[in-house]
């Protein structure tokens, strides 16, 4: 299995086979557009990212490298969220920090697949909550004003069941 | 402490805020011997402006005008901020990481001009300071490590440590640690903005560990609207009715994607319709005196009539701008809009777009290309009733 090397901003490099390094789009089309040199050992540079979030995207993909290419979706149709494999599930178990930052990741190196479940996770965090039981989620403090929360209500007063 | 290479950039030092134990007077500090020094030390005109906003806060030894003068470097000592936050272990992890200088474009540390960011501390923050819990102190100290030669300067790239002075270990304190790791990012990554080192703003895995994360307003902030598109395509629209009612940024989030923005509209209308009560609301609404209502009424048919024709002049003195000049203004017998009237095809199209009715100008009928027009809807025709039918009498009896 041909390999390539992916190097982080603080300078770790990661050998990762070709097939689990083209699920990125990013390295895909930068392997095709420079083309592939089997004796060139130099690392492939993301000076975006470091270590510790590429070590575990590099994990995502490794488990993922056998997957078909997601379907594409169509807008408007409410989507579900309730379609993440248990491994994802286990993988995504993470603070939110980390959660927000394999957003980015994926988002940086064009993992449909990564994004997709990532976000997926987000709307669980959101998913039938109330407002105020979303704020404790993210720990966000309600500061709308006094004129502004009282437009809202009017804006719901016929929404809210009572 | 956190070390910045500024390389040889000229700084300008604008102590806005300076507070208390400054050495200097902000004159001093301003004063010309100070920038010419500067000057003579980077061999250029000022291009980095740096702000000292975001050194206003506590600041014990300002930017040293001797190490500045004697080129032996630039030392801004921040002093000891204190962090009244509790903390844990887990604190001294490194922050912003170790840039290495290969990724450093040399632009970035370079050329950075019109006004910074300008950066506040969020004070009560770091001021609510309940007594007993222990402080803990950080010392952020900027200084000039590099050579003086301007060729390697910039290629220094920057170097960023963060040291811990002293901590003590609370279990309680767990719970703010977020908090206070996100404020003392946001720190270093204005300052290293400020300073012009934009690189550390785009490292991805710096919040790695944070436990709470306002997940929406921070991919607002990085212009990933597709990914906050992407989350709210997989809410029902009464979860983004909730969203909505978070905090004014998430509702402005909200407001910004237009499919979300249009889900929540459709929900809200359908909720309202729903609701039983709605109906007596509705009508409950329109009853009102009878003389406000003739008035107003009246008021409404006036005004509105003016306001159409003034409309619909506006709209036909538009179209006449957006005339070709083989074509001619003309009426659309549909909507009476305004319509293109090409002379050598006797072919009118309506300039509405909600019409576009493509009619034949003879017989005001549908475009029927080379035929003739059929006879009797020719032109005219319309106008002129004859004697004994219906129209005529009708006409008649009105008189």
């Amino acid at each position: 299995m041909p390999s390539i090397k992916l190097s982080s901003s603080d300078g770790e490099v990661f050998s990762v086979e070709v097939e689990i390094a083209k699920q990125s789009n990013t390295i895909k089309t930068m392997l095709e557009d420079l083309g592939m040199d089997e004796e060139d050992d130099e690392a492939v540079p993301l000076p975006n990212v470091n270590a510790a979030i590429l070590k575990r995207v590099i994990q995502w993909c490794t488990y993922h490298k056998d997957d078909p290419p997601p379907p594409e979706d169509d807008e408007n149709k409410e989507k579900r969220t309730d379609d993440i494999s248990s491994w994802d599930a286990d993988f995504l178990k993470v603070d939110q920090g980390t959660l927000f930052e394999l957003i980015l990741a994926a988002n940086y190196l064009d993992i449909k697949g990564l994004l997709d479940v990532t976000c997926k996770t987000v709307a669980n965090m959101i998913k039938g909550k109330s407002p105020e039981e979303i704020r404790k989620t993210f720990n966000i403090k309600n500061d709308f004003t006094q004129a502004e929360e009282d437009q809202v209500r009017r804006e719901n007063e016929w929404c809210e069941e009572k | 402490m956190v070390r910045e290479d500024f390389g040889s950039r000229s700084v300008e030092v604008s102590p806005v805020q300076r507070k208390t134990k400054s050495k200097y007077s902000p004159q001093e500090l301003h004063s010309k011997p100070l920038q010419k020094s500067l000057e003579n030390l980077t061999g250029g005109s000022p291009s980095a402006h740096l702000r000292n906003d975001y050194f206003s806060r506590t600041t014990s030894t300002p930017l040293c005008r001797k190490d500045l003068a004697d080129d032996s470097g630039l030392t801004d000592s921040l002093g000891d901020l204190n962090l009244s936050d509790n903390k844990s272990p887990e604190c001294s992890r490194k922050k912003p990481g170790t840039l290495s200088p290969d990724f450093m474009p040399k632009k970035t540390c370079f050329r950075r001009q019109g006004p910074l960011p300008k950066f506040c501390l969020d004070e009560p923050e770091f001021t609510k300071s309940p007594k007993s819990s222990p402080t803990f102190k950080r010392k952020f100290e900027i200084s000039q490590l590099s050579n003086r030669s301007t060729d390697s300067a910039f290629h220094d790239g920057s170097r960023i440590s963060t040291e811990l002075y002293q901590f003590d270990v609370d279990d309680d304190s767990l719970a703010n640690l977020s908090d206070l790791q996100l404020s003392v990012d946001t720190f270093c990554e204005s300052l290293n903005e400020s300073l012009g080192v934009k690189d550390v703003s785009f490292l991805i895995g710096r919040r790695m560990g944070v436990k709470n994360l306002n997940i929406l307003d921070e991919l607002n902030n990085v212009h990933l609207n597709h990914v906050i598109g992407t989350i709210f395509s997989y809410l029902s629209p009464s979860d983004l009715n909730s969203a909505c009612q978070v905090c004014p940024k998430w509702k402005e989030i909200c407001k910004q994607d237009s499919n979300a923005r249009r889900r929540r509209k459709e929900y809200i209308k359908k909720t309202h319709s729903n609701k039983e009560n709605s109906f007596i609301r509705n009508k409950s609404r329109k009853v009102k005196p009878l003389v406000v209502l003739q008035t107003t009424i009246k008021e409404r048919k006036k005004t509105s009539k003016a306001d159409r024709k003034l409309a619909t002049s506006q709209e036909f003195w538009e179209a006449q701008q957006r005339l070709k000049p083989y074509e001619k203004m003309t009426k659309c017998p549909k909507c009476n809009g305004p319509a293109a009237k090409n002379g050598v095809y006797e072919r009118g199209r309506c300039c509405r777009s909600s019409c576009a009715h493509n009619f034949c100008t003879r017989c005001e009928l549908a475009f029927h290309f080379a035929k003739p027009c059929s006879n009797h809807t020719q032109k005219g025709s319309k106008s002129s009733a004859k004697a004994f039918s219906k129209k005529s009498r009708r006409l008649l009896d009105r008189l």
